[in-house]
């Protein structure tokens, strides 16, 4: 057994030696005496306090001193420390659509879990695999469209760990996550202190990653000037580029096709182009006559605008889609619509033959951004500061168990200690009640009683 | 019974003059204010009109042919009133009732005194009996009786005998109980040509308290209980010895005699104590004469 406030305890025996001493001191007249000129003796209480040697009222004495044990002991919250060895392993997957690859997240995970490990799956919020069914939940890792989280993710692990301090000596936690700076928040440096250990940080790349970009399919004609755009260029499948074989994104060109609605819905991630050169798209609202507006704006790592003399040929419904861009007079110009694991984006820009807009940076940006994965990892993907990395793996030993404040209810002695206080509480008031009563009864009386 | 055989018989032959002319009346040993028709001459007043023409000298008118009456020295009594207080405060210490036995062979002492001078003397207790002066043969024993019977108690004060009190007044008291009252009575005596003595009874032990912690009570107030510490006891011999200078003070001021004895068993001696008060002096010293017999 052990106390995880043994400072109470100690200031119990504090008290109860406060208690003892004052039992030492008495209050009494002394002896008394006449003296007819005792009106010359300055006015001060009659009452002499003195220390004997032993202590007054016994029985209401000791009962103080227990009653000050036991609450001490309350609060002292003792525990019972069962024969620990070893380290218990907490571990975080970050399957938020921070992360880049949740392939890797899956690998890293079954790379790191083992027999009796805890698997705490994050997002915005965390929820607790039990080892039982660890491994198969690591198999089944999805990646979600909303952001990760990292402080919830670490107050789950906290919890978890006192839930688990009686389970090892130690606790490791490992954290498979990109750590972006979207996934911290202003509170997240005080939960990291709440976790006396280093933590293991296992960096997976994050969405967005220049390091991976997804390979680009398109379908257009041979002298469509969105060739020349140097996203589209240098993402091209075929080109020189980094990236997989397996294209991320297919841009069409012309009117889509059934096919290319199925090739959106069989991949995860995929994104579908859908950004006509040539003849209506179906279910496309066209534009009589044709308007002309003079800019486009968007969010890619940050606010694109495009100034040109576009000529508007469509009017894009938003109703069930998203809107990545908008025009100037705030009508929309980019719609994303979700489509089995991957999106369909409606892009209503066109593209000029004719000039050099497709090569002027802010066009390029623009594209870009129209390349990017779907859902919330629209946004951009900030990166963090390696310091702030550091602080989240931090240094030093892995956590202690004892260090972890139980839960509530492994705690079993508090409510007993605390009860025995309660009830030494009222068999002194009870005891000093009946002193009283007995001390009020006539003498004769209270020599019969 | 109160022994006081020893204070009488070392007392014998001590006097107790009046300290100037006292009133006319029953002829005694005191000169008097007034003239008389004793053998004693005094001097020649011219006969004035109406007086009794028996005390015309007639030798005198003969000679001179003017009338003249022959006045002598006159002597009178001096009734003497021994008031003793017999208030619970006097019984102190309790154990041996020091301070009372003390204020009682006094006063017998100073009775036998002034009845061996030739005076009327009588007593009167507080709050118990009360003998009018006589000139009886026994009245020092009857005193001496009444003394002895009498026993301390209760809280009257001594303020009550003064009222009606002529010629001689001697209070033995610690005037605990109505010190300011008996003061202004003493200086309304003092008009009437009363004699006041103040015999201001201390016991030793009161001028010397415990020194340990002890809570002192009043005996005549109970609920007057103060802590008579190491710490507390300076102040009380500050406000004791104060209140006694200040005591004695009023009692000069008011015109009567004070003398202060101090009973117990280091205490001034009874007989000491009369020759001293018979004497005039306020206080005991040990290089002081006696009383002049």
């Amino acid at each position: 057994m052990t106390l995880l406030a043994p400072g109470y305890l100690a200031a119990a025996a504090v008290a109860g030696g406060i208690a003892l001493g004052l039992h030492l001191l008495v209050t009494r007249h002394g002896p008394s005496a006449v003296l007819p000129t005792a009106r010359f003796v300055p006015a001060a209480p009659a009452a002499i306090v003195a220390v004997t040697r032993r202590p007054r009222d016994l029985v209401v004495l000791l009962i103080r001193v227990a009653t000050l044990g036991f609450a001490g002991l309350a609060f002292a919250r003792p525990v019972f420390t069962s024969h620990r060895h070893g380290t218990v392993r907490i571990v975080l997957a970050d399957r938020s659509s921070d992360a880049g690859d949740i392939g890797q997240v899956r690998d890293s995970v079954r790379q790191i879990l083992r027999e009796g490990d805890v698997l705490v799956v994050f997002d915005s919020a965390a929820r607790v695999v039990p080892p039982a069914g660890a491994n198969a939940a690591a198999d089944s890792l999805d990646r979600v469209s909303v952001r990760g989280r990292l402080s919830a993710a670490l107050i789950v692990a906290r919890r978890e760990a006192a839930r688990l301090r009686t389970a090892g000596d130690s606790i490791e936690m490992d954290l498979i996550s990109p750590v972006t700076g979207d996934e911290l928040d202003a509170a997240t440096p005080a939960i990291r202190t709440l976790w006396a250990g280093r933590i293991h940080v296992v960096r997976v790349p994050a969405a967005g990653d220049s390091s991976t970009p997804p390979r680009v399919m398109m379908r257009a004609s041979a002298g469509d000037p969105l060739l020349d755009a140097a996203p589209v260029r240098q993402r091209m499948l075929g080109a020189g580029g980094a990236g997989g074989a397996t294209p991320g994104v297919r841009i069409v060109r012309d009117v889509p096709a059934a096919e290319d609605s199925a090739w959106a819905r069989a991949g995860e991630g995929r994104v579908l182009v859908v950004w006509p050169g040539v003849g209506d798209p179906a279910g496309w609202l066209p534009r009589q006559p044709v308007d002309t507006v003079g800019a486009v704006v968007a969010f890619g790592p940050g606010p694109i605008a495009v100034v040109a003399a576009f000529a508007r040929r469509w009017r894009v419904a938003a109703s069930n889609g998203r809107v990545r861009a908008r025009w100037i007079d705030g009508e929309p110009a980019v719609v994303e619509h979700a489509a089995g694991s991957g999106c369909i984006r409606d892009v209503a820009i066109p593209v000029p033959v004719a000039g050099d807009l497709v090569l002027r940076p802010e066009f390029e940006e623009l594209v870009a951004a129209l390349l990017r994965p779907c859902g919330d990892a629209w946004r951009p993907v900030l990166p963090v500061a390696q310091s702030s990395v550091a602080m989240i793996a931090g240094s030093g030993r892995l956590m202690a168990s004892d260090s972890v404040a139980a839960a509530s209810g492994d705690e079993p002695l508090v409510p007993w200690f605390a009860g025995a206080a309660l009830v030494l509480l009222i068999v002194e008031a009870v005891i000093r009640r009946g002193r009283a009563r007995l001390s009020a009864m006539p003498v004769h009386l209270a020599g019969t009683a | 019974m109160l022994a006081a055989g020893d204070v009488l018989e070392a007392l014998h032959g001590v006097r107790w003059p009046a300290e100037r002319p006292v009133p006319g009346g029953s002829p005694g040993t005191h000169r008097a204010r007034t003239r008389g028709s004793s053998a004693e001459f005094a001097e020649y007043r011219s006969y004035r009109q109406g007086e009794d023409v028996r005390r015309l000298d007639w030798k005198v008118l003969a000679r001179t042919d003017r009338a003249y009456v022959r006045l002598a020295e006159d002597h009178a009594l001096l009734p003497t009133t021994i008031v003793v207080d017999s208030s619970a405060s006097m019984a102190f210490p309790s154990a041996t009732n020091g301070k009372w036995i003390h204020a009682a062979r006094l006063a017998a002492g100073l009775a036998a005194v002034a009845h061996a001078t030739g005076d009327p003397v009588g007593l009167s207790i507080t709050g118990g009996r009360m003998l009018a002066p006589r000139m009886s043969q026994r009245v020092v024993s009857a005193i001496t009786l009444a003394l002895a019977a009498a026993v301390p108690d209760g809280t009257a004060g001594v303020a009550a005998s003064l009222t009606a009190a002529h010629g001689r007044v001697a209070i033995l008291s610690d005037f605990l109980a109505d010190a300011d009252a008996v003061v202004a009575l003493a200086r309304a005596a003092r008009t009437r040509g009363v004699v006041v003595y103040a015999v201001h009874m201390v016991d030793a032990a009161e001028l010397d308290p415990p020194r340990g912690p002890v809570v002192v009570a009043d005996p005549e107030a109970p609920d007057l209980q103060r802590p008579l510490t190491p710490a507390t006891r300076p102040a009380y011999l500050a406000n004791f010895a104060r209140w006694r200078a200040g005591l004695a003070d009023d009692f000069h001021r008011a015109g009567a005699h004070y003398a202060l004895v101090v009973s117990g068993p280091d205490g001034e001696p009874a007989a000491r104590a009369v020759r001293r008060i018979v004497a005039g002096w306020p206080e005991s010293a040990g290089d002081r004469p006696t009383a002049v017999p």
